[in-house]
């Protein structure tokens, strides 16, 4: 199956737009997972059904067990409605009038494309904010001076 | 003048207002990302901002280069690399609306002009990163 260049756009403005914005968000809200979970999150989001399997068995898991991963639990439970949120969305994208398999097909096929924009924005936006949350040395005060002095 | 010319004059204008930072931002480059590895990745952003057909691509690469460095190297060192990302999604964010506002662009259109101001910049940053070490010889 091969999105027209019209779908093609529309996710990339959807991707450059609000995924970008929600991914953002979502790091925010939220307390960050280990390395080897977002990299789990990356291999799986190529493909929609590999990607919500793992994100259901994730959140499956007791994670309580351990104060280091207590949050967990929360992180899958939050990701897998915002999964579901990306496939009621799609339905845009879905030609009308299709049998009910292929309908199922291209929702699976087109609720992937936007899961994969929007995992790969959330595990960058993850992987910075752990840089900048481990605490970033402060810029010294003539070189943040030096690049902003012409941003004004 | 046409709509395409337009607009690629109205991206060099905003690109020529921004050199000032683009020499900036690659001589601080040249401080905090040294060495042929920092050259490749340098070269990478620039081939990244160039093939890029989303904003977004280059905005992640920027989060993950800066993530992969220890503490106060590369691009970490003097918070380059945040602070190189927020001026490429605020300031020139705020050019490029100012542009798409001139040109009453559509989305697709917006985003384009984003790219291209971003390109236009990370080239010009990219030259001074190149030519800081031979100025920085010069001066001694």
């Amino acid at each position: 199956m091969n999105p027209s260049p019209e779908v093609r756009e529309r996710i990339g403005l959807l991707s450059d737009g609000a995924l970008y914005e929600r991914a953002v968000e979502f790091v925010q809200q939220h307390e960050l997972v280990a390395d080897a979970q977002l990299n789990g999150l990356l291999q799986y989001a190529q493909e929609w059904h590999d990607l919500t399997r793992f994100v259901d068995r994730q959140r499956q898991r007791d994670w309580a067990q351990s104060s280091r991963t207590e949050h967990y639990g929360q992180f899958y439970n939050d990701l897998h409605e915002a999964l579901r949120q990306l496939e009621r969305e799609v339905a845009r994208f879905v030609l009308a009038g299709l049998a009910r398999r292929e309908q199922q097909a291209q929702t699976a096929f087109y609720a992937g494309l936007l899961a994969r924009e929007f995992v790969q924005h959330l595990v960058a936006e993850a992987q910075f904010a752990q840089t900048v949350r481990s605490g970033e040395q402060p810029a010294p005060a003539a070189r943040r001076q030096g690049a902003q002095r012409r941003q004004r | 003048m046409n709509r395409e010319m337009q607009l690629v004059r109205a991206v060099a204008l905003q690109a020529d207002a921004v050199s000032a930072n683009a020499e900036d931002f690659g001589r601080w480059a040249a401080d905090a990302i040294t060495g042929d590895a920092g050259k490749r990745q340098i070269k990478g952003l620039e081939k990244i901002a160039n093939s890029a057909l989303k904003v977004s691509d280059i905005l992640d690469y920027i989060k993950r280069q800066t993530a992969k460095c220890h503490p106060n190297e590369s691009w970490r060192k003097d918070d380059f690399g945040a602070s190189l990302l927020k001026f490429v999604s605020e300031d020139l964010r705020r050019r490029c609306d100012a542009v798409a506002q001139q040109l009453e662009a559509a989305d697709v259109e917006r985003q384009r002009i984003h790219l291209l101001l971003i390109r236009e910049f990370v080239r010009q940053m990219a030259a001074h990163y190149m030519f800081a070490p031979l100025a920085a010889g010069e001066r001694r």
